[in-house]
């Protein structure tokens, strides 16, 4: 049955691979064939998914012909969960892509199509297949497809610049997770997944591959200091495609640490896990201290996709500290916390980037400085864009608390499962910087709705802004949903995790949660917490209820309308506060981190004394910038310009490169 | 039953936060040699905003309308979750993320709905309280996580149980110390804020609700004196638990308690100057290794 | 045999020294013809029949149709001569002669017939001349020099290639020699001159 499915999703993404091709003639025949079958494979991989769940893991192998063995197909819990969070991102966001395509009709329409359906189909494959071999190939299409997405507005050198960069890191990721594989493949001595469980390294070679697979998937996570590509690439490409990169691509990248720190490598020293946590607090902090300062929408998600999954590898990390510390409970917990937080990641930053698209579709910019009112003009794409923003500051009743509450709770239990005094203060430090990470996301995400959406329209392109179509709100209204579902009623999903996370040694999760229909208590000992959302929800319904009613004591009001106080001026929009400025008090203190270079300049020409024009421009220079790319860069530049001369350009030197090369080696064969 | 109690809780807590808003008020007028509005002056305010009407500006849209009642919600669930060892919950919901990320969820509106009206003040103020609030974070997580390290949990009942088995040590005194200056942060008092301003150089929580009237405001004034209650609350339970030998029940020492830091706070809005706002982050970071080694001495 | 072989050596030591064009395609047509005559003598050594196509494709394609097309551009370039160092060039000729003879003893020494290492040297001496000269047709010359070294090289080491491949080769050649001729031309027209020094200022 899964199998038939399987087969199913995988016909569909190939008609709507080249469907797109043949109907280039009417665009719009095009955009309903290609999205609506996007639509239609992304429900049979949430069926392909279900049906896992329901029935169990299973394998399917198909001989193809090729020198690299046989295509393996294997489904499992793990990647039936990540399957379910692409089924749903991608129904969603293709719903909207059926809406949003139409910005595309004279932009090459039929090739986004089709790359967008191969863009989902390869993530698919990179979260099924189960063998060295095709992994690597699927996991190359996904890298190169996208490429091909974030190019696709290739107008823009920006765009360009920003697809290169991505290319040029993922490739050296891929160079990282390759060399891992094949440590393996050459211990086992097989190209099958299933024969790396427990693959009897060294450990030396067990260190190596850690460092090999940490390196390569952290880059396509976009860990810092590997993210350089993440905050470029994820704006450039069309905001659908943006969605899916932040939500699922990503996160194929954590599919396949799951898979290599759970699976192949096994229980590890605690180290490993402290490496982990150190680089995901780094992500987290510095990823949303940037995201803050971003005016662009989509870039200002990006770092914060930065954050999201520091915090998903806060989790992780956390987990294999338990592991190694023989403590299965809470590495159970910790691994849930970092899953769930995925999930949820995947919903909420799917929703922004949707609802960012919005605001290009019907605005044509995407700086926010430009923005404002748009909570009039768009009211149901605001309300979408403020249950994400909502979510991820991990606002109560919304998934991104509950995440966020079971990551605070694995990392309050760190401190006694790691020895010596640095290493405590220094887990005991994990949870003020979750908090101060948590802050700075509300702070982040009040400034991008705020100036976004509320106030007055700052510009022509926001005040003449109009809804967005059904199919575009559809597709947001769909997450939005999840995100209230997830974070009412979260036992659904902890359930499921507990299913996910049972198949691996080292994790003791089948009586971690006890649930009852209110609420899913902790089993851990001497400490029960207790997960029990309908309870917040009936609080603050209560005190809704109770504001309304105190409101209302003495009858209705009389509601008056009354201008804004100016200090007696007639507001205008040009008074407002601006979002450089919202974010002003944080650039200032931790300027040690942003390195800002404020310049302010006078335009005296019109006036000396008055009516001066004033422009303040605001200068971020990123750390891990200026102090690890920029000196390869210029070690790379300076042995450049050393073999440079090499490079005549005349055709007959390189001939005689040639002739010399051979009559070394020549000369070498006979050993003279 | 616990239902019941919890309502029971928040009703008295909602009924006696403006109370304990009114002690601050009439003592920091004692302390500066004026006689100071009386004990009950808040609730005469209170009756009268609730009886006004509201002037609304047309540049708003609903999240302005939204926002106090999203406030007074979860002032009110913040007091359904503060521990007062009244009663035993049971089922422990009552962790202290919820009670943080709850507030959260109040500020996070009251925010936007400073940007809401579209002028500076609100635009600032708005800003200046999620500035504030980034560097309080961090310090209070620090500073809770004194207790809940000592009672191995993170629900407050069984925070508050632990710590006052406890005894008094140093440890303890000085997250009490840090725990009192994050009050002051959390209540908006000088020297990081000033209630009483309408200066727009000095205002924080003022300047972002400056644009409401009327009935809203009566919410929010009425939603910020729960809130205070609430971290007085933590502050007595989690940070001075001890009950000096006496017949008394606890319930009468916890009532003091709460009128003593009251006064406290009083004493030091009167005798200290408001901070310029980047002068904040060294008192924060001071706080913070406070309770960093409160940690370390447990 | 060994005649031969002195005499290809010998025109291609020349060769390094030739500075007018038209002389140069005559000792390349010289040289063709000796390889088409050793061709015929290794057929009449061994027997083999296809070895008689061989050395009538060689006179054909080598010495009818490349020497002519090449005969024919040189006409057309009266005022182009080559400006090399040809005592450098001989120099390294000689110096190629002697390593490609030292290799062949060193490494095959039962194989140490003259042809072998007449034919690496030939095939080194081709590559000199593509490298030091810059006019076009010298370049040319040398890819045909080059060739021959091959085609010998196969012949003293397997006494004759295949039909089929020995005419894939001829083709090759033939199709390459139309090439270069046709790109000579355009050179010319669109540069004044062949001399294809001058193409490093398209460099960017």
């Amino acid at each position: 049955m899964t199998e038939n499915i399987y087969l199913v999703m995988l016909l569909l993404f190939s008609a709507g691979i080249i469907l797109p091709i043949l109907t280039s003639g009417s665009p719009k025949i095009t955009n309903i064939l290609a999205h609506g079958l996007a639509v239609l494979g992304c429900l049979a991989i949430v069926a392909c998914s279900v049906e896992v769940f329901m029935t169990g893991g299973v394998t399917f192998t198909y001989a193809m012909g090729l020198p690299v063995g046989s295509l393996i197909i294997r489904i499992d819990n793990l990647s039936a969960f990540f399957l379910l969070a692409l089924g749903v991102v991608g129904t969603a966001a293709s719903i909207y892509a059926l809406g949003y395509s139409r910005e595309y009709y004279k932009q090459r329409l039929g090739l986004m199509a089709a790359l967008y359906n191969c863009f989902i189909l390869s993530m698919a494959l990179v979260l099924t297949v189960s063998q060295v071999a095709y992994f690597l190939i699927a996991w190359e299409l996904m890298t190169v497809v996208s490429f091909f997405l974030v190019n696709h507005e290739y107008e823009k050198t920006a765009n360009t610049r920003a697809a290169y960069k991505y290319i040029l890191m993922t490739t050296l990721g891929t160079v990282f997770i390759t060399t891992a594989f094949l440590i393996l493949t050459m211990t086992v001595h097989s190209l099958d997944f299933q024969m790396f469980k427990g693959a009897s390294l060294t450990s030396t070679m067990r260190n190596i591959v850690f460092f090999c697979a940490l390196l390569g998937f952290g880059t396509k996570a976009g860990v810092i200091p590997l993210h350089i590509w993440l905050p470029e690439a994820h704006p450039a490409a069309p905001s659908h495609v943006s969605a899916l990169m932040s939500g699922i691509m990503i996160k194929t990248a954590i599919y396949g640490m799951c898979r290599f720190f759970l699976e192949f490598l096994g229980v590890g020293p605690a180290w490993w896990g402290e490496v982990v946590l150190f680089l995901a607090i780094i992500s987290s902090v510095l990823g949303v201290l940037y995201a803050l300062m971003q005016n662009d929408l989509k870039r200002l998600l990006a770092y914060s996709s930065v954050e999201n999954i520091g915090i998903i590898l806060l989790g992780i990390g956390a987990g294999m500290v338990f592991m190694s510390n023989n403590q299965p409970v809470l590495a159970g917990l910790a691994f849930a916390a970092g899953l769930f937080h995925l999930f949820n990641h995947a919903v909420f930053k799917s929703l922004l980037f949707l609802g960012a698209g919005s605001v290009l579709y019907s605005t044509h910019t995407k700086n926010i400085e430009d923005l404002g009112g748009l909570i009039k003009k768009m009211p149901y794409t605001a309300v979408f864009f403020l249950t994400g923003a909502a979510a991820i500051s991990a606002l109560p009743t919304l998934n991104g608390f509950v995440s966020e509450w079971l990551t605070y709770q694995s990392l309050f239990y760190l401190p006694q499962a790691v020895t010596g005094i640095l290493p405590r203060l220094g887990s005991v430090l994990l949870i003020a910087l979750l908090g101060l990470t948590g802050a700075l996301a509300a702070n982040c995400f009040v400034k991008a709705f705020g100036v976004t959406f509320l106030a007055k329209p700052r510009s022509k392109h926001a005040e003449q802004a109009k809804e967005v179509p059904a199919t575009m709100l559809t597709g947001m209204g769909l997450l939005s949903l999840m995100c209230f579902a997830l974070g009412v009623w979260p036992q659904g999903m902890l359930k499921l995790l507990q299913g996910v996370l049972s198949q691996f040694a080292g994790l003791e999760v089948s009586t971690l949660f006890n649930h009852q229909w209110y609420a899913a208590a902790f089993n851990i000992p001497q400490a029960n917490g207790v997960i029990a959302m309908p309870v917040v929800v009936g609080m603050l319904v209560l005190g809704l209820i109770a504001a309304v009613l105190v409101y209302n004591f003495n009858g209705k009001p009389k509601n008056v309308e009354g201008e804004t106080w100016t200090c007696g001026i007639i507001p205008n929009a040009r008074m407002e506060y601006t979002a450089t400025g919202f974010a002003q008090p944080v650039r200032r203190a931790y300027k040690a981190f942003l390195r800002t270079k404020d310049t302010v300049t006078a335009d005296k020409s019109l006036n000396p004394y008055h009516g001066v024009k004033m422009k303040m421009t605001v200068g971020i220079s990123y750390l891990i910038d200026v102090w690890l790319y920029r000196p390869v860069k210029k070690g790379i530049l300076f042995l450049v310009n050393r073999v440079k001369p090499l490079q005549s350009g005349n055709l007959q030197h390189y001939i005689g490169y040639v002739l010399l090369v051979t009559v070394v080696i020549l000369i070498l064969g006979v050993r003279w | 039953m616990s239902v019941l109690f919890m309502i029971i809780q928040v009703v008295v807590l909602a009924v006696l936060a403006p109370l304990v808003a009114g002690v601050i008020k009439n003592t920091k007028g004692k302390m500066q040699s004026r006689r100071g509005p009386g004990y009950f002056q808040v609730y005469f305010d209170l009756r009268k905003y609730f009886k006004k009407d509201n002037v609304i500006s047309p540049t708003v849209s609903w999240i302005f309308l939204a926002a106090p009642y999203i406030y007074f919600a979860t002032a009110l669930g913040a007091a359904a979750l503060a521990p007062t060892l009244l009663f035993d919950r049971g089922l422990h919901y009552d962790s202290i993320f919820v009670l943080i990320y709850m507030l959260a969820l109040g500020r996070f509106f009251l925010a936007l709905a400073s940007l809401d009206a579209g002028s500076t003040f609100g635009g600032m103020g708005g800003s200046r309280e999620m500035f504030i609030n980034v560097l309080v974070e961090p310090v209070m997580m620090l500073t809770l996580f004194t207790v809940a390290m000592r009672a191995n949990s993170t629900v407050m009942s069984q925070m508050a149980g632990a710590a006052a088995a406890s005894g008094i040590s140093l440890s303890a005194i000085l997250a009490a110390i840090a725990f009192l200056i994050l009050t002051v942060a959390e209540t908006g008092r000088i020297p990081l804020d000033n209630p009483d301003t309408h200066l727009e150089l000095t205002m924080v929580h003022e300047g972002m609700v400056l644009e409401y009237c009327g009935r809203s405001v009566g919410l929010i004034f009425w939603g910020s004196a729960i809130k205070q209650l609430v971290t007085i609350l933590l502050m007595v339970n989690f940070f001075l638990p001890w009950n000096p030998v006496g017949s008394l029940p606890p319930v009468v020492w916890m009532i003091l308690k709460v009128l003593v830091i009251a006064v406290v706070l009083a004493g030091i809005e009167t005798s200290t100057n408001k901070m310029r706002l980047f002068r904040l982050p060294g008192l924060l970071i001071a706080t913070g290794c406070l309770s960093l080694l409160a940690i370390i001495a447990m | 045999m060994t005649l031969l072989t002195i005499l290809l050596l010998a025109g291609a030591v020349i060769l390094t020294r030739v500075s007018s064009l038209r002389t140069a395609v005559g000792i390349l047509g010289l040289q063709s013809v000796i390889v088409a005559l050793a061709c015929l003598i290794f057929g009449l050594k061994t027997g083999e029949f296809h070895m008689y196509i061989a050395a009538v494709l060689t006179a054909v394609i080598k010495v009818g149709l490349i020497v002519y097309s090449l005969w024919r551009v040189t006409l057309q370039l009266k005022h182009e001569r080559e400006i090399a160092n040809f005592n450098v060039s001989f120099l390294l000729a000689i110096v190629a002669i002697i390593v490609s003879y030292g290799f062949v003893n060193k490494v095959l020494p039962h194989m140490a017939g003259e042809t072998l290492g007449a034919a690496i040297a030939l095939t080194m001496i081709g590559l000199l001349m593509i490298i030091a000269r810059s006019q076009a047709i010298m370049q040319v010359v040398g890819l045909i020099t080059m060739e021959n070294g091959l085609y010998l090289l196969g012949l003293s080491i397997t006494k004759g290639l295949p039909l089929i491949i020995e005419m894939g080769i001829f083709f090759d050649i033939l199709v390459a020699v139309v090439v270069l001729v046709i790109l000579t031309h355009r050179l010319k027209y669109s540069f004044e001159t062949t001399d294809t020094s001058i193409l490093n200022e398209l460099k960017g």
